[in-house]
């Protein structure tokens, strides 16, 4: 609707200004000039009566400054060109809207699912951490995020607004532009103006790849990040980042800005979105951690505790498989709901394995990945994969040999409990070092 | 909503033919045609009643309500007395003869007892032991005829029985009957797809270790491996036209989705996501594929053109969403819903974008279609054991297969038959 609008305001001051304009040469530099509303543009154009001195011996386009040099009937055909070009103009920067438009849509699609998917990994990270026991820290961070986000969408709507200013400063002056373009009637102008079109089409696009080349990185960076309020950081510099290359862009384009500015706003509605579905998923997560709060301390505890008295132990078993209580006894890993990366406090046991396999290369190793029984086998048996394949990565970076390590995954099928509970489901969500391969 | 009781148990004990599953039936049609199945002459003679699979079918759609025949048994239209049949739109008369040769000859007429006239009539000569099968295609040309929709009861399913580390393929008709065992091991079995003739199934084992996918005739019973690369082979499906199928493979690190022909040659990667994608599903028109993916952080259903491009996300509720399968006209996709630890059978609409819950959750998985797309198949679980479910597109109609041993899971409609 909006560019609809800016369309005809365009249009019509094509047709206003091109029966009193000169044509000009640079309409670029002349709008940096310019700098100010439609009528001071005009007036105070530089160079314009030079063009108009040039072009009128050529055409007799000008008829306020030349009509005693020209005919009626010439005046009349090329009011008539002028309107056309007019025309042609305001056709032009339509296409060209409307391509900025399809490039806008895209960007804040890419940007609303990109902020989703910060939010759930971040809500999944903040999961594990819950299983850590540490919920009120998660609590205290989840509520930070939600604060943090709001108050980057109110940063972000007063940079908003400072570049829908400077579209709307920048709309008036590049009207006053084309509306001195549309003057001049002459082929090669028509061609210019084509041209720029296409480049302003071209620059969409690559504006659109740019974004969506941001947006996967923007994914993998959030994937890292270990907390909401990260991700909602993130959100904001890349929110920032926009405003400015809106800001940027005015100063090239009129109709590109306004499609900016509409771009902008789609995007500060994405990351709202994003900060509220971040609160309400970090709020969820919250009462579903609380449930199981105590238990999970619990076993938390149990774990870093045995953990460490195997790393205590570890200096005098570290080079045998067989004895009992050294990180090399221990071949199960554990992970958090819908995990697949090898948690932080089992990451020393697989790097003891790594180095009993780097320093016993004759020795084979299955990794043998297993999924609890929620979601359908499929997916499970994905999922088996994928952590057995994270502790394998584990195992290569420590100096494990490729030939020494076969994963595989036994997805929901080999449950080591079968029960439908939380205590049976913790149990099959592992990955086993199995060393009795040939 | 009020539901009840259509039916209890089916007596298999009773019956010449033995079903491996029993089904109960709950609920039933917004409107139900009263039919009349009149016994047919000389029935009683054969091992199998056809009737009795007739009403059988009709029962269990939901669709029918049958009227209880009267003392009057006719066989042919000249016989009929359409006064005696007034609380019926249609009635069933029929005979069977059993020839020199041992092949029995069915002869059958579908009468409307309103407009008073013959629909149609069929004569057909099959072995003694294809009764079941006569009764089924009955069934389907009363259902086709009076709802305008193609019956479903001729066509098969596939499923897994576990018991214990026993795993057993098995294909019965849709009504759990017939069962015939296409594989038994003592490694998991998963995943089984039927190609689009019906004449082939895919599946997944452990046999090897780790997941292999292999491809089984139904025919010959010989069976080849599909795909057995390193990591997972897994979920594969048919593309429409039988010229392909679509594998998930962990190859290249992450599963993600191949295409690969069914002799294993030309394999091709579609998706370049480095998160899980698994579960593709064709489009009817084979131009599309469902599949599940963890990209966004949780599982959910995506859908991608098969020549590559961009995936879009359909599902944004609940917690996670697996499993989807296309309807047969492609307009909609039922999938595995899951919100607040239940798992629920749910099927949304292309255009609309609404997902509508068929269930009332539990632990529902891998729902798939009927071929007329009238019903859905899944497997839930009662008493914590494994069975499979079956329930009617809009919801109303629900019947449940129970196994007399071990679980049912993995279940998969078949095709229809080429006839």
């Amino acid at each position: 609707m909006k560019n609809i609008a800016i369309g005809v305001l365009l249009a019509s001051l094509l047709v206003a200004c091109a029966s009193d304009e000169p044509p000009v040469g640079d309409l670029k530099k002349r709008g940096r000039a310019a700098g100010v509303p439609v009528s001071a543009a005009v007036d105070s154009a530089p160079g314009a009566s030079v063009a108009v001195d040039t072009l009128s011996g050529q055409n007799g386009v000008s008829q306020t400054s030349q009509s005693t040099r020209a005919s009626d009937q010439e005046a009349a055909a090329a009011k008539a060109a002028i309107e056309e070009a007019a025309l042609a103009a305001a056709r032009a920067v339509e296409v060209q809207n409307a391509e900025l438009e399809a490039a806008r849509v895209a960007a804040a699609k890419a940007a609303a699912e990109e902020a989703a998917l910060a939010a759930a990994r971040a809500a999944e990270v903040q999961n594990a951490e819950l299983e850590a026991a540490r919920v009120a820290a998660a609590k205290a961070a989840a509520e930070e995020a939600a604060l943090a986000a709001a108050r980057a969408a109110e940063v972000h709507s007063a940079e908003l607004e400072a570049a829908r200013v400077a579209a709307a400063k920048a709309a008036a002056e590049e009207a006053a532009l084309a509306a001195a373009r549309a003057a001049e009637v002459h082929s090669a102008e028509l061609e210019a103006a084509k041209a720029a079109a296409a480049q302003a089409a071209a620059d969409a696009a690559a504006a659109r790849e740019a974004a969506s080349a941001a947006a996967a990185r923007e994914a993998a960076n959030a994937a890292k990040v270990a907390a909401e309020l990260e991700a909602a950081k993130a959100a904001a510099a890349q929110a920032a980042a926009e405003a400015s290359a809106a800001r940027e862009a005015a100063n090239v384009s009129a109709a590109r800005e306004v499609a900016n500015a509409a771009k902008v706003a789609a995007e500060l509605e994405a990351v709202k979105a994003s900060a509220a579905q971040a609160a309400a998923e970090a709020s969820a997560a919250r009462e579903a951690a609380n449930v199981s709060a105590a238990q999970n301390a619990a076993k938390a505890n149990a774990a870093r505790d045995a953990a460490k008295a195997a790393i205590a132990r570890e200096v005098v078993a570290e080079d045998s498989l067989g004895i009992p209580g050294s990180l090399l006894a221990k071949r199960s890993i554990y992970y958090p709901i819908d995990m697949d990366a090898v948690p932080e406090q089992d990451k020393r046991t697989v790097q003891a394995h790594a180095k009993y396999l780097a320093e016993h290369p004759n020795r084979l190793v299955r990794l043998e990945g297993h999924a609890d029984e929620r979601g359908s086998s499929e997916y499970n048996l994905a999922l088996g994969q994928r952590r057995a394949d994270g502790v394998k990565k584990v195992l290569l970076v420590g100096g494990a040999k490729e030939g020494q390590i076969e994963s595989v995954s036994y997805g929901e099928e080999k449950p080591m409990s079968t029960a439908h509970n939380e205590a049976a489901w913790s149990q099959n969500r592992r990955t086993d070092l199995n060393y009795n391969v040939k | 909503m009020l539901r009840y009781w259509v039916l209890l148990v089916l007596f298999c004990a009773a019956l010449p033919a033995r079903a491996a599953l029993t089904i109960d039936i709950v609920g039933a049609g917004e409107r139900q045609i009263p039919v009349a199945i009149v016994p047919f002459a000389n029935e009683d003679k054969l091992a199998q009643s056809i009737t009795e699979v007739v009403s059988m079918d009709l029962k269990r759609s939901g669709l029918f309500r049958l009227v209880s025949p009267t003392s009057k048994t006719p066989h042919e239209p000249h016989e009929v007395v359409y006064a005696d049949w007034r609380g019926a739109e249609a009635l069933a008369i029929g005979s069977v003869e059993t020839q020199q040769d041992g092949r029995v000859m069915v002869k059958f007429r579908l009468l409307d007892a309103v407009k008073q006239t013959e629909l149609f009539g069929q004569a057909v000569t099959a072995k003694g032991d294809q009764m079941r099968a006569i009764g089924h295609r009955i069934a389907d040309l009363i259902y086709e005829r009076l709802t305008g929709n193609p019956g479903v009861f001729s066509t098969r399913i596939a499923y897994v029985n576990r018991q214990g580390k026993n795993n057993r393929l098995v294909v019965a008709d849709s009504d759990g009957y017939n069962d015939r065992v296409v594989l038994s091991i003592n490694e998991p079995i998963m995943s089984p797809a039927w190609s689009p003739d019906g004449s082939q199934l895919a599946y997944v084992t452990l046999e090897q270790g780790h997941a292999v996918v292999y491809v089984q005739s139904l025919v010959t019973n010989q069976r080849v491996v599909l795909s057995n690369a390193r990591g997972s082979n897994s979920a594969p499906v048919w593309a429409p036209d039988g010229k392909h199928l679509a594998v998930v493979l962990t190859r290249d690190g992450s599963p993600q989705i191949y295409l690969v022909r069914p002799d294993g040659t030309d394999l091709r990667r579609l998706t370049f996501s480095g998160a899980i994608d698994t579960e593709p599903s064709f489009s009817p028109d084979g131009q599309y594929l469902l599949f599940t993916s963890d990209r966004g952080g949780s599982a959910q259903i995506y859908r991608m053109p098969v020549e590559g491009k961009a995936a879009e996300r359909l599902t944004f509720e609940g917690s996670n969403n697996f499993s989807p399968r296309y309807s047969p006209d492609g307009k909609s996709f039922v999938f595995a819903h899951q919100i607040s630890g239940r798992f629920h059978v749910a099927v949304q609409d292309f255009q609309s974008r609404q997902m509508q819950l068929l269930t009332e959750g539990g632990w529902e998985k891998r729902p798939s279609f009927s071929p007329n797309g009238k019903l859905v198949l899944f497997a839930t679980e009662a008493q914590g054991r494994g069975i499979l479910a079956i329930v009617s597109s809009d919801g109303r109609v629900k019947q449940r297969l129970s196994s007399q041993a071990g679980e049912v899971r993995e279940p998969t409609w078949g095709p229809f038959l080429k006839q």
